[in-house]
């Protein structure tokens, strides 16, 4: 017996249960991953021009400055003009070729963080055209998130809208089946309206998100119609009526 | 180095310390990364027990197990098949492994490893639904499940019942960590166990630590 029509078939079953949803989950680990990366070699080099220039490092403590102004020269006359201190340092001088060094760092580090934003703007493409109404209910960025933590579309399609307020927070959930309080938010709270609501009507406002959620992502799987207008509308309505009950 | 026979095609390599090999039954090509040895012509590949938990049951004290040469094994949750290589090397050429796997980007590595071996047949299928896979596979002479699913024992049963011949053994590893986190694990072994009294005999059954980390192989018989 032969296992030619075996592989065959696999192989067709396999074409046929990728989806969208694993480039999704792809792309957000691999922007995850270019993120962290991004993030230790900032450290290092701000490490590394506190040496040189500590006055300088002291003030670009935030990744992004820290990429654009040391991008075109490293050396303390260029930025002291930029940053508007004087050019003298306590620092240890380097040699012409060690700032090289460092520019070309900079430099590699500015690249990834290109390549980073670059990643999430198709990412964020991928979502909204194949995700329309949960694009609207949660943006992009977390739609793309709780995608991820769900597994796929599917599997997000079937959970209760209670365990999609929750997703993002399994450290404090399974805390929570020896002592604590159940957490009230995982992922969704970055969500604007969540930023914009009061502490104490947080938990409240996490719950209408994520009982729209499971609404949209099931528009989104099982009917494919774009009805985001109308979602959108439904759930404002009900987070402004919490907000008149509660006195806001 | 000298080997020492555990059963048809798996031998103990002695050395320094001890290591498990399987005789390879195609080329000798590194699977997953183990080593190859070559003695006197034959290709033996080691059997690492971090990376399968049949192999590791071999280091805890398996010393037999009725499986050889030409059998037909029911494999579910192959993974990229791993263990899925070292049991088809066991079987050899006339023998039959099909060998199950639900996940997509898993099964890639195994339709690959089939391509290169002939004997393992890669069904891409959820093994709780064994009516989407029951014209294609026979009557099994070895029925391994490695899951790892809160309902491991039912989809187990259910697969015995239609394809393992009666008075054959089972192999049943329990991941007690994916039944219930928060019950000690030697008593949820104790009711899966009961579960399976019904239908099975229980023959044995291996503590796979330090090896795997709360897991456990139940070794079974038909009745």
């Amino acid at each position: 017996m032969d296992n030619k029509e075996f592989i065959e078939r696999a192989r067709k079953k396999i074409k046929e249960g990728l989806s969208i949803d694993d480039l999704i989950r792809k792309l957000i680990g691999f922007s995850d991953s270019l993120e962290k990366g991004e993030n230790t070699v900032f450290e290092q080099l701000n490490d590394l021009y506190f040496l040189y220039y500590p006055e300088a490092a002291n003030k670009l403590k935030e990744r992004d400055k820290f990429i654009e102004i040391l991008k075109e020269s490293c050396e303390r006359n260029s930025i002291s003009k930029k940053l508007g201190i004087p050019p003298e340092s306590m620092g240890f001088d380097l040699d012409d070729e060690e700032l090289q060094l460092l520019s070309l760092s900079v430099n590699e580090l500015s690249n990834i963080s290109d390549l980073r934003r670059i990643v999430n703007d198709r990412l964020n493409t991928i979502i909204i055209k194949s995700y329309p109404n949960l694009s609207a209910v949660l943006g992009p960025e977390i739609t793309a998130r709780v995608i991820y933590l769900a597994g796929s579309s599917y599997s997000l399609l079937l959970m209760p809208s209670s365990k999609i307020q929750v997703l993002g927070a399994e450290k404090a959930m399974f805390a929570a089946r020896k002592k604590k309080a159940t957490p009230k938010y995982g992922v969704i709270y970055n969500h604007n309206l969540m930023v914009a609501a009061p502490d104490r009507l947080k938990g409240k406002v996490a719950k209408i998100i994520s009982a729209y959620t499971s609404l949209a992502v099931k528009t989104d799987v099982l009917s494919k119609e774009d009805k985001s207008g109308k979602i959108m509308e439904k759930m404002l309505k009900d987070i402004n009526k919490l907000k008149k009950a509660n006195g806001t | 180095m000298e080997l020492k026979k555990v059963m048809d095609r798996i031998y103990w390599l002695l050395d320094k310390r001890r290591t498990l090999v399987t005789l390879s039954a195609y080329n000798g090509d590194s699977v997953y990364g183990e080593k190859i040895f070559n003695l006197s012509g034959k290709i033996y590949r080691e059997w690492v027990p971090y990376r399968s938990k049949f192999a590791a049951a071999f280091y805890k004290g398996l010393n037999g197990i009725d499986i050889k040469e030409s059998y037909k094994v029911l494999y579910l949750g192959a993974s990229s098949g791993t263990t899925v290589s070292h049991v088809s090397d066991i079987i050899g050429v006339n023998g039959q492994v099909y060998a199950v796997e639900v996940a997509e980007e898993m099964a890639v590595n195994l339709i690959l490893l089939a391509e290169e071996r002939k004997n393992i047949f890669p069904i891409v299928d959820d093994a709780r639904k064994p009516e989407n896979y029951l014209k294609s596979v026979p009557k099994c002479d070895l029925l391994y499940q490695d899951v790892a699913q809160r309902d491991q024992t039912e989809i187990f049963i259910k697969n015995a019942d239609l394809f393992l011949k009666s008075g054959k053994i089972g192999v049943f590893a329990v991941k007690t960590r994916s039944i219930d986190v928060s019950v000690d694990p030697r008593e949820i072994v104790r009711n899966e166990v009961k579960k399976l009294r019904e239908k099975f005999d229980i023959i044995r059954e291996i503590n796979l630590y330090p090896y795997q980390k709360d897991h456990s192989l139940i070794i079974l018989r038909k009745k």
